[in-house]
């Protein structure tokens, strides 16, 4: 069926899927050490939204819970959407920018340009804070603008820039910005621990400061790159094509590239590196809804959303009170999903000859 | 009269690094005409077409579609003026029928233009027009070769364009689809005077359907003209090094080419 007659479907869906995140928002925020109930994790939510908290009494609730909802885990629930959110739809921007199911922030070096970033200003003792937001995290913006940049140069020739020539020059910087961290940490024994952090991608520094800085960062870039979904189905159908169907190619690979790293270093530098988010969630939405980026980009949103939610819920909860970097189980659910997407391509290309 | 001239090439030159693709090609293209270009593999067929689809160009000012230089085009005027079947049509992502159709629109919405009703109806004009109609709502994976090729020409006939450049439009079919599309094709130059440049391997099927012939070899024009000028067995002899014999076609009285061996 065409998008244009299944596009109402498609919003209920959408609108379903928020739903459900709503409801799975209640649930994380019931989990934790402390034991608050799902009514009152609710009753809490709610009386802090400007039009709907006269509805809404809490004087029944102990203070310490209003607390730990609002302050501890509400920052990070949200972070964690966003977070998911972005990583995702980054993941899918650029799988179709690039016509390579392998595409992600990861292959392109900037995740890593940014853990190498954050390690440098660890290792130098930049610990400080403005409005927040550490050192460490502007350093990890920095890596990561200028992974991108680098990458993107070497791959340029003659005023355009080849998908295989960019992506090979993307894994060569990030194998060297990763080698170089791992190198800081062999040096910097004693401050490992900090850098771990930003290898593996944690939320249990969330805080509604860290909300305020990347939110709007990654909500525009969300919004813009979804205004570009008729360009991405035409540029993931082939570059000529979309040439001659009136897109200027090269001028949009460079737009969405940018928005795309600019998000990229937002999340990276409050939660670290983050994998097979950006690779996993777009591939199984791909497989639900097909590869129309008009449906595929708001439900890849929602989709990282969930995810991430789960995951790092799953990350504060399950070894509880350690605290499980998020990165190693999104890893863990990620890494067998790709071998599966291998299998059945397999079987797939062994029944067809 | 010069109205005609719907593309002019002047002293067009092209190299992809070093070796010189196609050498000082001048040549021009008149309103409503089928223009077939012949000549063996490597000859510049597709750098030709390229160029003129501005999917390759030069610095230098050399192609002028409706006297206006390709150059002073935007992406976007371009592509509604000129449409393009590319050679390769394979996709690799999974869209249905006609949201590949569909996207022929694109050249006509803004970036916040939802598809009108007139839209889909162009849309479906073009899809009947090539025979896809009925797969509409098919993956563009489920479909074959032949079939992609006809969904791909619709969406270049939904683009709704003076000049239509195709790049070995019936490689993939078979002999019924090749007549008919070929039959489509020139139906669109005689009654809307779309002018049609196609690259073609088929001697036979050029002569039948084409106006005019732009045989090249290596890079330069050998022969232009009448099916009639161009594809006699001498220029075919030395184009392609092979020995042929050619005959009047006794339905159509075109040119027949009837190859015995090659040189």
């Amino acid at each position: 069926m065409s998008y244009l007659r299944k596009k109402y479907t498609y919003n209920l869906i959408l609108i379903i899927c928020l739903f459900v995140l709503v409801c799975l928002v209640g649930i994380s925020g019931t989990l934790g050490s402390a034991d608050i109930s799902f009514a009152d994790t609710f009753r809490i939510i709610f009386s802090k939204i400007p039009l709907l908290k006269d509805l809404v009494n809490t004087e029944d609730i102990k203070a310490s819970s209003i607390l730990i909802i609002t302050k501890i885990r509400l920052p990070r629930i949200v972070l964690s959407i966003l977070i998911g959110m972005c990583l995702s739809v980054v993941g899918t921007t650029l799988q179709g920018l690039f016509r390579n199911p392998m595409a992600d922030t990861g292959v392109l070096g900037i995740s890593y340009g940014a853990g190498l970033g954050a390690a440098i200003a660890i290792v130098l003792g930049m610990t400080e804070y403005i409005w927040g937001i550490g050192l460490s995290a502007v350093f990890a913006f920095v890596g990561a603008l200028t992974t991108i940049v680098i990458v993107y140069n070497i791959a340029k020739t003659n005023g355009r820039v080849p998908v295989i020539t960019l992506l090979l020059a993307g894994i060569a910087i990030s194998f060297i910005a990763s080698s170089m961290t791992q190198l800081i940490m062999v040096l910097n024994r004693d401050k490992v621990e900090m850098i771990v952090m930003w290898t593996m991608g944690s939320l249990s520094a969330a805080s509604w400061k860290k909300v305020i800085a990347i939110g709007p960062i990654i909500f525009l870039s969300t919004i813009s790159i979804i205004f570009f979904a008729r360009e991405l189905n035409m540029i993931s159908i082939g570059e000529d094509t979309a040439s001659s169907l009136g897109i200027n190619v090269e001028k949009t690979k460079k737009l969405l590239l940018i928005i795309c790293s600019i998000a990229t270093a937002a999340c990276v530098s409050v939660s670290g590196v983050i994998g097979f988010v950006g690779i996993a969630v777009p591939h199984i939405i791909r497989l639900m809804v097909g590869a129309d980026h008009r449906v595929l980009l708001p439900y890849s949103a929602v989709g990282g959303a969930l995810f991430m939610l789960v995951c790092d819920t799953m990350a504060r909860t399950l070894a509880s009170p350690a605290d499980i970097p998020v990165g190693i189980i999104t890893s863990l659910f990620g890494a067998p999903f790709f071998v599966y997407l291998l299998v059945k391509k397999k079987l797939k290309a062994t029944s067809n000859g | 009269m010069k109205d005609d001239k719907i593309i002019c090439v002047e002293k067009l030159s092209f190299s992809y690094s070093t070796r010189a693709t196609l050498k000082d090609i001048t040549t021009q293209f008149i309103k409503g005409k089928v223009y077939g270009i012949l000549g063996p593999n490597g000859s510049g067929k597709s750098t030709l077409l390229k160029n003129i689809a501005r999917l390759l160009s030069s610095e230098k000012e050399t192609i002028y579609i409706s006297d206006k230089a390709l150059n002073d085009y935007k992406r976007k005027e371009l592509s509604q003026k000129i449409a393009v079947m590319p050679q390769n049509t394979s996709i690799d992502f999974d869209f249905c029928v006609e949201d590949i159709v569909m996207m022929g629109r694109s050249p006509y919405l803004g970036r916040f233009d939802v598809e009108t009703e007139s839209d889909m109806e162009i849309v479906n004009t073009a899809m009947n027009f090539t025979g896809v109609y009925a797969f509409k709502d098919r993956s563009i994976k489920e479909i074959s070769g032949g079939e992609m090729q006809r969904v791909v020409l619709a969406r270049a006939i939904a683009q709704q364009t003076e000049i239509l450049l195709l790049d070995e439009p019936v490689s993939q079919l078979d002999i019924h689809h090749q007549l008919s599309i070929m039959d489509a094709v020139t139906k669109l130059a005689e009654n809307k005077g779309i002018t049609v440049v196609a690259v073609l391997h088929d001697l036979n099927l050029a002569a039948q359907y084409c106006n005019e012939i732009i045989l090249l070899n290596d890079g330069e024009i050998y022969k232009t003209g009448t099916p009639e000028e161009v594809l006699t067995y001498q220029n075919i002899e030395t184009v392609y090094k092979i020995v042929c014999l050619v005959q009047k076609n006794p339905v159509s009285g075109k040119p027949h080419v009837f190859p015995v061996k090659s040189l």
